[in-house]
């Protein structure tokens, strides 16, 4: 069991961070190493499960085995990140070292709370249960594929023969879960339930904590108080079913729970990114724009109306950053990088 | 067409308080925001969404693409933690030293009151085990189990969502789409199960057709005596299990 933790551990924390490498060191504005990790960790997974979501795609219309996504998706992903570790090593490597021997920024009073109501909920994450009837069909399907080495073949609510509905095949999150599983050697349901929902609960915190550095900047103490504000936000998010804070604290294994409480608040995050450098008259380059492909279709993973939801916002996005300054070319390039996920849309509307 | 859309958005933000804050936040960010960027952000894109979400001709062609039911996830789209995180961080941080302090502790108070502490949800309970499962689904399961083959239980309703979560090897007659009310009337086997007076020959008879291999029935809503074709077997944490003494047509039999 220890073993399963210590690669559990690896494959949320390390593998995110070492694929987020390049994006957080590109970045100027990230200089200490806090920064550094958080935006790592982000923009890591994000390429991460735009990754998967294009393999397990392709693998799920050729083939119902679900070793068949394996055998794409690790040699696909070691080729990806052999390149951008070899990246860093060439293009930011002093960079990288002048980040790691920065000196942490002091952590203030709120900000300390704020970070300990995150870990608090965390912990809870492992204890407490909440009971979700959809469970039955993505726990399910993440167990089925790891049991019976099958991906949408049967339906999981009785486990009978079925041809499952492309809207279910073209946001594969439960398959994501079961490569996690199947990586660590932790059974998918106490993966999903138990071993999981911490990482998803430290996602949301590093959005926010990105959000925080590009609304405030080096101001620490009003970056604290402004963390402390989201932690008590989402820990009384029990409002109602549906907002992304309770999705998040009650159903964080789900792909919805992954699209509402992380991927779209990341998208907001670059956003504001994106519009800050137009107003000061910065560049808008690769990183950003990439950073919208791979934030969309990993939206697309997580919900098959993801990449509708992610065009939707930038395209709101780009059209006040237009109007407000009446700039055309890269609103207009941050819509057309949005539509690779669209793709996966249109494909279940084709395929149904 | 548009009350179906303000039903929605009432469902959202259940007692109404968080979305009267938020409101507040934007027009205070209306107000007060210098920054271009952040107001494009915060204040214009949110408008844009919610325009766009009180459209009956948007609604229509998200229920034609996805379902109508999930329209309310066009409002994850509304950035509602942060914008009221960031409006509230203005306004303390305009007081100095304790004053601060004891504004950020209003907001939070505020915050608190605005909604629900997640973890006092009627659902959300202690968990039983690492797979935050029922413990009985776990031990009828386990004992259920055959290596390298699929079972068919019929399994008590309380269970049912459960059941495959845990081993998908153990199929189900019917699972929770009984739950979801998707196909109600259109079952005979779950019909008689649920019926108030089980008739155990028509139990026994509809469920070998369906090939289970064993009936899972709570002690309290027992069969008044054994389904047809079936033996007592076993029972466990309050459920009897009824295991099937001749193999139908189209199902392995268990003593192979």
């Amino acid at each position: 069991m220890i073993k399963s933790i210590v690669i559990l551990l690896a494959m949320e924390l390390l593998l995110p961070v070492l694929f987020g490498m390049v994006f957080a060191l590109s970045d100027e504005n990230v200089t200490g190493r806090k920064h550094f990790f958080f935006s790592s960790l982000v923009n890591g997974q994000i390429v991460l499960y735009a990754l998967f979501q294009v393999v397990a795609v392709y693998s799920v219309l050729h083939s119902i085995n679900f070793s068949y996504v394996l055998k794409r998706f690790i040699p696909a992903a070691s080729a990806v990140l052999a390149a951008l570790i070899i990246l860093v090593i060439v293009k930011y490597r002093k960079k990288l070292a002048s980040v790691l021997k920065n000196k942490p920024e002091k952590i203030s009073f709120w900000g300390v709370i704020g970070f300990l109501l995150f870990v608090f909920m965390m912990v809870m994450s492992f204890f407490l249960t909440y009971t979700d009837g959809d469970d039955a069909y993505y726990v399910t399907t993440a167990a089925e594929a790891v049991v019976s080495d099958t991906m949408y073949a049967k339906n999981p609510y009785n486990g009978l023969a079925t041809i499952s509905s492309f809207r279910y095949m073209s946001a594969p999150y439960p398959i994501w879960l079961a490569f996690l599983s199947k990586s660590t050697g932790i059974y998918p349901t106490a993966l999903a339930h138990t071993f999981f929902p911490w990482s998803m609960i430290l996602l949301s915190f590093s959005v926010l904590f990105l959000m925080a550095r590009n609304l405030f900047g080096g101001d620490t103490k009003k970056r604290g108080i402004f963390l402390f504000f989201a932690s008590v936000l989402i820990m009384f998010g029990d409002y109602s079913i549906y907002p992304a804070e309770n999705f998040l604290l009650a159903r964080a294994r789900q792909g919805k729970a992954a699209l509402a409480a992380f991927v779209l608040p990341y998208l907001v995050c670059l956003m504001i990114t994106i519009v800050k450098r137009i107003g000061e008259g910065r560049k808008v380059g690769l990183r950003e724009l990439s950073l919208i492909t791979f934030t969309a279709v990993a939206a697309s993973l997580c919900s098959t109306i993801g990449g509708g939801l992610s065009l939707a916002l930038v395209s709101a996005t780009a059209l006040a950053t237009a109007v407000v300054y009446r700039k055309l070319k890269i609103p207009a390039l941050m819509v057309l990088m949005n539509l690779p996920a669209f793709a996966f849309v249109i494909l279940y509307l084709v395929k149904g | 067409m548009f009350s179906q859309i303000l039903l929605i958005i009432k469902e959202y933000m259940g007692e109404g308080l968080i979305a009267v804050i938020f409101v507040l936040s934007l027009f205070y960010l209306a107000v007060t925001e210098k920054d271009r960027a952040k107001k494009v952000c915060f204040l214009y894109v949110p408008v844009i969404v919610i325009i766009f979400f009180l459209c009956p001709v948007s609604y229509r062609i998200y229920a034609k693409i996805a379902e109508g039911v999930t329209y309310y996830r066009l409002l994850w789209l509304i950035p509602v933690t942060p914008v009221i995180a960031y409006s509230a961080v203005k306004i303390c941080t305009r007081f100095k030293g304790l004053k601060q302090n004891l504004c950020v502790l209003a907001f939070a108070a505020l915050f608190a009151v605005s909604g629900r502490l997640m973890y006092s949800n009627m659902y959300m309970v202690k968990a039983q085990n690492i797979y935050h499962m029922p413990v009985q689904v776990i031990d009828l399961c386990d004992a259920l189990h055959a290596e390298g083959r699929e079972v068919m239980v019929l399994m008590p309703y309380e269970f049912q969502q459960f059941v495959r979560q845990y081993d998908p090897n153990i199929c189900m007659p019917y699972g929770r789409e009984y739950m979801m009310n998707m196909f109600v009337g259109e079952d005979l086997l779950r019909d008689a199960v649920m019926a108030e007076d089980k008739d155990p020959e028509l139990v026994g008879r509809l469920a070998t057709e369906r090939g289970c291999h064993y009936i899972v029935i709570s002690s309290l809503e027992d069969f008044p005596e054994e389904p047809w074709n079936y033996e007592e077997f076993m029972n466990i944490d309050g459920y009897k299990v009824y295991r099937i003494i001749e193999a139908g047509p189209n199902m392995w039999a268990l003593d192979d």
